[in-house]
């Protein structure tokens, strides 16, 4: 009887492992890094997923969560295959000699905003020499550096300058943590930390929102990049697919997942958002409830991924004209010391998934 | 053959006794100049070298590695000053700086992922006066404020421990708990608690060094040998000489080893805790700022002015250590 027992059970472990082995046969199995924790920001990737889009494609994906940290890092490790990050934290990545390249852009508008009290006495966004202002580490402070530069400020991020005019205060993404007792100005997405600051009970009567692309920092936030070396594989990860084909198919179903996503919010929010977001959905105060803070996230996400190219059928496509913006504004500043090569940006996986052309886009 | 025959060996060794061993240094030499010319042929190129450069540079490497260990060997059997003694580990640390220098750029590895040597120093010279504000903050403000701190309440807690059977029973086994509590457990909570400047990293050095010192100078109030009591109490001395006389002294060398584990934790606290929040200076929110923007040349930058701080405050309480208990057994000569 025991001897049976364990034949059998030896046999059902067997068993049991063809069906796994078989089932990663099926689909490649891929990784994608989001560039934070789950949230509404993901909501297209979170829909083509529980929708089945990428398995449509035959692809298995992972979406993986990150902290404190730039997505660049765990892609450049070869430990993920492709990451969503923000266009400077890849074009500064890229000068340093990391061989990333851009694929898709998904948002087409920056939703970067600084936020201060109206009684800060900040009446424009320049007027911050000698004030403390709020920023995120790991590659998310460019857009903050870039206003400062712009408005001719050397701050304590720079870290060859001994007695600069702002003082660059890092907090951990809450901003409760610093504003507004230790900051006078602070870093905002407008579809996350402003409705965190309106929960902590600062109404939007009593502040002031500048939005970044409006003072002319339009600096291009979520695209999804990857490695020359996964673009150029021919048979990527034995599955008879080149890693350009891979790409392509990540970015159609994604680009299906979020066409689904931002054409109803309230649904996505619900049915795809919440079940795999925990605390990190929260708002802040008043406004803390998780459902109600990823519906203003939703919203806000919306209108940063239905702007420029999406608006004329072209979601995912960038614009030439907005990334020769935000290079020549990272140039300007001289966060980038030189243009960045060709390379930099294949439009190749975007063309093979849409079947479009920049021509067809204008 | 020298260890089949033990008087070959010994006559090798002789025959070596005029002078340093000319192949050695032949080979030390030749490697690191080998080394030194590729650096500048390269200096300005962005081109990976060619397979037989690289493997070149290997062999050089390796060369330079044999003759050092060779010399290291003469020297260690030669009477020879204290300069001569720390020539090997001298030319240990260029070997490895040069190598390095070399090999990073043969493969022209991108600085975004590790700057050669000479990168660092330049950035290091460059970024002087920030990371001087910065080590004002981190070492100053935070490790030896928090230090001071945590010492300073360790030791009176310790001698009312060492004094009162209660607490020794009741205390001391969450005390040993508490001091494995690991740092960036505690750092993000005290960021909380104190808000982002010095104060809240100074807090968790405090914690950190505090638990250690405990645990330390209780054990060694309290851990004295009997015989020393008994002469102590065939003297007549009262409590407070016994104290001071034997349990003191008996203490120190615990003492001094809390110290010196309390430098290493204090500094990793102290940049840990930045990492959490900071309000633009210090060492760790450099280091963080910077390998989140690919800036690694001044992250390895902040790195050694870290690490020779730690050293310097290590070597200082080292010292301190040996004149305070010269007498102790583990220091005699």
């Amino acid at each position: 009887m025991k001897a049976q027992h364990i034949v059998s059970m030896a046999a059902a472990t067997v068993v049991a492992g063809w069906m796994v082995q078989a089932q990663a046969g099926e689909n490649l199995a891929i990784s994608l890094q989001l560039k934070w924790f789950p949230q509404a920001q993901f909501a297209g990737y979170f829909v083509a997923k529980e929708k089945g889009y990428y398995a449509e494609e035959g692809l298995d994906v992972t979406l993986l969560p990150i902290g404190d940290q730039s997505p660049i890092q765990t892609v450049v490790s070869g430990a993920v295959d492709f990451g969503t990050t923000w266009i400077a934290d890849l074009l500064t990545a890229r000068e340093k000699g990391l061989p990333v390249v851009h694929i898709a852009q998904m948002f087409q508008r920056s939703g970067f905003a600084m936020v201060a009290l109206k009684s800060s006495g900040i009446e424009n966004l320049c007027d911050i020499k000698g004030r403390s202002v709020g920023v995120w580490p790991s590659g998310n402070e460019y857009p903050a550096v870039a206003l400062f530069r712009k408005c001719g400020l050397t701050s304590s991020l720079d870290a060859r300058v001994a007695d600069p005019d702002v003082t660059a205060v890092t907090y951990p993404f809450d901003p409760a943590l610093v504003f507004p007792e230790r900051v006078d100005l602070v870093s905002a997405m407008i579809y996350n930390e402003v409705n965190q600051i309106i929960g902590l009970g600062y109404e939007l009567d009593k502040l002031d929102v500048w939005m970044l692309a409006d003072e002319g920092i339009n600096l291009l936030e979520d695209l999804v990049f990857t490695t020359e070396k996964v673009l150029n594989d021919p048979d990527y990860k034995g599955s008879g697919m080149s890693g350009r084909e891979v790409a392509a198919r990540l970015l159609r179903a994604s680009l299906k997942g979020w066409a689904d996503a931002v054409a109803d919010q309230e649904g996505t929010v619900d049915n795809y958002v919440l079940p795999v977001c925990g605390n990190t959905c929260k708002g802040s105060g008043t406004r803390a409830d998780a459902r109600g803070h990823q519906l203003w996230q939703m919203r806000e996400i919306a209108k940063l991924f239905e702007a420029g190219a999406t608006a004329r059928g072209c979601a995912g496509y960038l614009e030439p004209a907005a990334y020769e913006a935000s290079v020549q504004l990272l140039l300007d500043q001289e966060i980038l010391s030189k243009a960045p090569p060709a390379a930099t940006v294949d439009y190749g996986p975007w063309e093979m998934a849409t079947g479009k052309t920049g021509a067809d886009c204008q | 053959m020298a260890t089949l025959d033990p008087s070959l060996a010994g006559t090798g060794r002789r025959a070596a006794g005029g002078g340093p061993p000319f192949a050695a240094v032949l080979a030390l030499t030749a490697g690191h100049l080998l080394l030194l010319y590729f650096v500048l042929l390269w200096w300005d190129r962005s081109e990976v070298a060619s397979a037989g450069w690289r493997f070149a540079l290997f062999l050089a490497t390796l060369v330079a590695a044999f003759g050092l260990s060779r010399l290291a060997g003469w020297i260690a059997e030669h009477p020879a000053g204290r300069a001569i003694r720390f020539l090997p580990a001298a030319f240990t640390m260029i070997l490895a700086l040069l190598a390095a220098e070399a090999l990073l750029r043969a493969y022209q590895v991108p600085a975004g992922l590790i700057p050669t040597p000479t990168e660092v120093l330049v950035v290091l010279w460059q970024a002087r006066d920030v990371l001087l504000q910065d080590t004002w903050q981190t070492f100053v403000m935070e490790a030896v404020v928090g230090f001071l701190i945590g010492v300073g309440v360790a030791l009176p807690v310790s001698l009312l421990i060492a004094r009162s059977g209660f607490l020794q029973q009741g205390m001391m086994p969450y005390a040993a708990a508490f001091s494995s509590i690991p740092i960036p457990a505690l750092a993000p909570v005290f960021v909380h608690m104190f808000g982002l400047d010095w104060q809240s990293k100074a807090a968790v050095v405090a914690v950190t060094v505090f638990f250690p010192v405990v645990v330390n100078v209780v054990r060694g109030l309290l851990e004295i040998d009997p015989r020393l009591l008994d002469l102590m109490r065939s003297y007549a001395a009262n409590d407070r000489q016994v104290f001071v006389k034997a349990r003191v002294p008996n203490a120190l060398p615990f003492f001094f080893n809390a110290l010196k584990l309390g430098t290493t934790l204090a500094m990793i606290g102290a940049i840990v805790g930045e990492f959490f929040g900071a309000t633009g200076k210090g060492l760790g929110f450099r280091i963080q700022i910077e390998a989140g923007r690919f800036g690694f040349d001044i992250v390895w930058a902040a790195i050694i002015v870290a690490s020779a701080l730690g050293i310097a405050w290590f070597g200082l309480v080292a010292w301190l250590e040996r004149r305070f208990t010269a007498w102790h057994v583990s220091l005699r000569e």
